[in-house]
């Protein structure tokens, strides 16, 4: 036995000596690698088509799309296609595209491979497949055109710039399934700067540079990436004082106190596309009334929330659209926090509160909905109305309020909802336009005048972006002033980012993902 | 003896078809969205249809038993429904990873526990004795995300010996061709001889391992300690040291030989407990194991994975439980 825990000492400190060289000798190569500490698993699926969850963040920076969003101007901007056209009803679109760009299996992105990629994604129909629902066809008109056939008017520059199901895909890779895309060895079909490298499946992502990339590459660009999971806060948070890694998102609220007081990082407040909504039931007693509904939305602790639930990871909205996309509108009504008017419309409305017993459904797992629900709760209850919070799985949360008869479903609604692409029309379609059996309008609002209004606007999207502009702030206002839907906060994500680099820029276009290309090191 | 084996490998194989019967029909009962976690949530009526069919939902339910029976015969476990990944492959990346973490556990379990209880037992009543108790019931109780953290504290922020996560350092991973043979990356570096990154394989795994092995230190050492104390007062050993026996031999030689049966049961059943149980851990220290993995699966109810997990679990205390029977027959007072 005392042989044994000699030899165990031995072993350790022979390990301890090898320990060293590593750290000693990796000193060179650890400086160039960019170090991306997130909070969950990098990626659920590294196929570009299928991908539809936080991939993007390897996919943003391993793929391209024919277009860009710029949040910065609102418009969409030249990536793998250097300029496109469509005709008068915005029906058939032309993309003309880069001839310099190959892929890193070494063939050229062409025509070819842009069609078979739009056709593989639309074939396997998973994940966010179904923004190409408008498309009938993709026909390859010479080697660098391509041209898109829509059953109706589709702003396809806007949907070729999705953060998901738009990625563009080398014609061999296009052939391979999800078991090559996800191998550990790290697989691809990309044309972006950086070929993945390798993978430990659900835990990192190794990226690695490609040097036959279409754009320069800056002499103090990073070469390596590795994006790693780290679930706890204070983990992340360790590895950033330590100056190990150099970005991490979402940290808790002591974490992020304690990097603002750290001089080697700065902490970054980055708007998002995401914001949380509330759904009055106006399909059922007592919410069906609208001043009943109104009194409710004067209750809710807009500030309060924002300033002591999310502790300002959460800014006040302004209308269903978040800042930075188009349509959006910061004149937009918004409700305020003021008991007197909430008593005021409370009276208007007749109701006799003593009767009520309201249920606010929320998702479970989520501290921050149970927080900003216990503190309206008690507000409500100044103003004499009840209210019951049910926590429920998502499963349940959505199944409840899509349950067959009216009276079955819950009174008030949350959850949070962000845009597939820059359209608007995400929120109005899904949530406003009437559905005969509700999928994601859980207001359960039917105006016919609204739906045509929202039809139009995406009609119009491509050829007279104004105008559809406008119809959706008018739907907007109409929705808000009636309080079917009331947008509670806009999302601000926490982000922390090591003041040895330079070029972090987020795009909140592209979720969770940051264009690694345009990083340098100091 | 080989009767009694294979009376017990047949009465593992009831214990595992029990576990497959009854998590199927539970995962199946408990309301879920299926189709719409394989499809997505926005999906549109036609993708919830595909599903549907894809996933052979619209078959009655006994159908789909006799079928997941069938698959699991040939080795096929489905695939999960969040990630699309085969469950075998999802499985095969993250239970060597536990299962190395686990193995080192029971190393400190048996190195660190045994030598404990001993002294403790041979210095009954003295300070040696008073300060391993102490420990040992410290290690049994204190919380293990507590100590994880403390851990990191100490050793990675203020002393920087070791490492903060993970199973290997990022340079380390570029610098040497990561060996896969087992998943195992210890015992895989040791195989193909990437002495290298052995080292640093080594040093990630100190404080995870020893944080895991806490809870079966503490047990290990009291139940040596209160097995050897009896058979110290048994009269063979006074015997033996009136013959003269030196007390290191009658220790090591007499007395813990007997009291390593109860011990070895205790071992095998925490580490049954420790695989699956490794959640905070392998959370605190970035482990990219079966923890992180039982949890995310049961959070978003992706069933063919917790059936994969309860399958494999299933397994592996089987096993276990085997070895400790068999290691316990060994023992000639109860040879059967």
């Amino acid at each position: 036995m005392k042989r044994s825990l000699v030899l165990m000492l031995a072993v350790i400190l022979v390990a301890s000596l090898f320990a060293g060289c590593v750290q000693g000798g990796g000193k060179t190569t650890t400086d160039a690698i960019l170090y991306y500490a997130c909070g969950s698993e990098p990626y659920l699926t590294l196929d570009p088509s299928v991908e539809n969850s936080n991939g993007v963040c390897v996919l943003q920076n391993v793929y391209e799309t024919l277009t860009r969003y710029n949040d910065q101007t609102g418009e969409v901007e030249p990536y793998l296609a250097t300029s496109w056209t469509h005709n008068d009803d915005g029906t058939v679109w032309e993309f003309t595209l880069r001839e310099d760009v190959s892929f890193h299996d070494g063939t050229k992105m062409n025509a070819n491979a842009v069609k078979k990629s739009i056709d593989r994604t639309i074939k396997l129909g998973k994940g966010a497949a179904y923004i190409w629902t408008n498309v009938e066809s993709v026909e390859v008109v010479s080697d660098y055109v391509v041209r898109f056939n829509c059953s109706e008017s589709t702003s396809i520059d806007l949907i070729a710039s999705a953060a998901y199901a738009a990625y563009i895909i080398s014609e061999d890779a296009c052939d391979k399934d999800g078991d090559w895309f996800n191998s550990e060895e790290g697989n691809d079909g990309g044309s972006g700067p950086y070929t993945v490298k390798s993978l430990v499946t659900g835990d990192q992502v190794m990226l690695s540079a490609y040097d036959g990339y279409w754009r320069e590459w800056k002499e103090n660009s990073y070469k390596m990436v590795v994006i790693k999971k780290h679930v706890e806060s204070g983990t992340r948070r360790q590895l950033l004082e330590t100056g190990d890694a150099h970005v991490g998102y979402n940290f808790s609220t002591t974490d992020i106190a304690a990097l603002k007081a750290n001089e080697k990082v700065e902490v970054k407040y980055l708007n998002t596309y995401n914001n949380i909504l509330l759904f009055f039931n106006s399909e059922k007693q007592p919410c069906s009334n609208e001043d009943f509904r109104k009194a409710l939305a004067y209750s809710f602790p807009y500030e309060e929330v924002i300033n002591g639930v999310l502790e300002n990871r959460g800014q006040l909205s302004h209308g269903l659209v978040t800042p930075g996309l188009w349509g959006h509108d910061e004149n937009c009504k918004q409700y305020e926090f003021n008991l007197d008017k909430a008593r005021e419309y409370l009276e208007k409305s007749g109701i006799d509160v003593s009767s009520v017993k309201l249920e606010f459904s929320i998702q479970s797992g989520y501290t921050e909905y149970k927080d900003l629900a216990q503190l309206w709760q008690t507000y409500l209850k100044e103003i004499g109305i009840t209210m019951e919070i049910r926590e429920r799985g998502w499963d349940s949360h959505i199944e409840h309020a899509r349950a067959t008869r009216p009276e079955d479903r819950q009174d008030i609604f949350i959850m949070i909802w962000w845009p597939d692409y820059a359209d608007p029309s995400s929120w109005f379609q899904s949530m406003v336009h009437s559905q005969e059996t509700p999928a994601f309008n859980l207001s359960y609002i039917k105006n016919p005048e609204w739906d045509a209004k929202i039809e139009e606007a995406m009609r119009l999207t491509a050829t007279d972006r104004t105008r559809a502009e406008e119809l959706y702030k008018e739907v907007q206002e109409g929705v808000l002033d009636g309080a079917y839907m009331i947008p509670v906060y806009d999302q601000v994500l926490t982000c922390v980012v090591s003041k040895e680099i330079d070029g972090f820029y987020y795009n909140p276009a592209y979720p969770n993902s940051v264009l690694f290309f345009n990083i340098t090191h100091k | 003896m080989v009767k009694y084996i294979i009376k017990r490998l047949l009465n593992g194989l009831i214990v595992l078809l029990g576990v497959v019967t009854i998590t199927f029909f539970i995962t199946r009962v408990v309301p879920s969205d299926v189709a719409g976690k394989w499809a997505g949530e926005r999906a549109t009526e036609e993708q919830r249809k595909q599903a549907i069919a894809e996933l052979g939902l619209d078959k009655p339910l006994v159908t789909q038993y006799v079928n997941y029976l069938k698959d699991l015969l040939s080795g096929d476990l489905g695939r999960s429904l969040r990630t699309k990944e085969p469950i075998t492959k999802e499985l095969a990346s993250y239970f060597p990873a536990t299962m190395e973490l686990v193995l080192v556990a029971f190393l400190f379990a048996m190195f660190v526990g045994i030598p404990m209880g001993i002294y403790s037992a041979k210095k009954n009543g003295k300070m040696l004795d008073h300060t391993t108790r102490f420990f040992s019931i410290g290690a049994v109780s204190l919380p293990t995300f507590w100590v994880a953290m403390v851990f990191q504290l100490v050793f990675y922020r203020l002393l920087n010996w070791l490492p903060l996560g993970g199973r290997m350092s990022i340079s380390a991973s570029l610098m040497y061709d990561v060996p896969n043979v087992t998943g195992m990356l210890i015992l895989d570096c040791i195989l193909t001889g990437s002495w290298g990154l052995l080292g640093d394989a080594f040093v990630h795994i100190i404080m995870p391992g020893f944080t895991i092995a806490l809870y079966p230190i503490g047990l290990v050492a009291r139940m040596t300690r209160s097995a050897l104390l009896e058979i110290l007062n048994e009269d063979y050993i006074t015997a033996a040291k009136s013959y003269g026996i030196r007390e290191g031999r009658v220790l090591w030689r007499y007395a813990l030989k007997n009291s390593l049966g109860a011990t070895a049961t205790v071992v095998a059943l925490s580490m049954g407990y420790s695989l699956t149980n490794t959640f905070l851990t392998e959370t605190i220290f970035s482990w990219p194991g079966l923890g992180s993995y039982v949890s995310k699966s049961v959070t978003t109810l992706d069933y063919p994975a917790i059936m994969g997990i309860a399958i494999i679990s299933a397994i592996f205390y089987v096993i276990l439980n085997l070895v400790a029977d068999i290691i316990i027959a060994l023992d000639p007072r109860i040879r059967l």
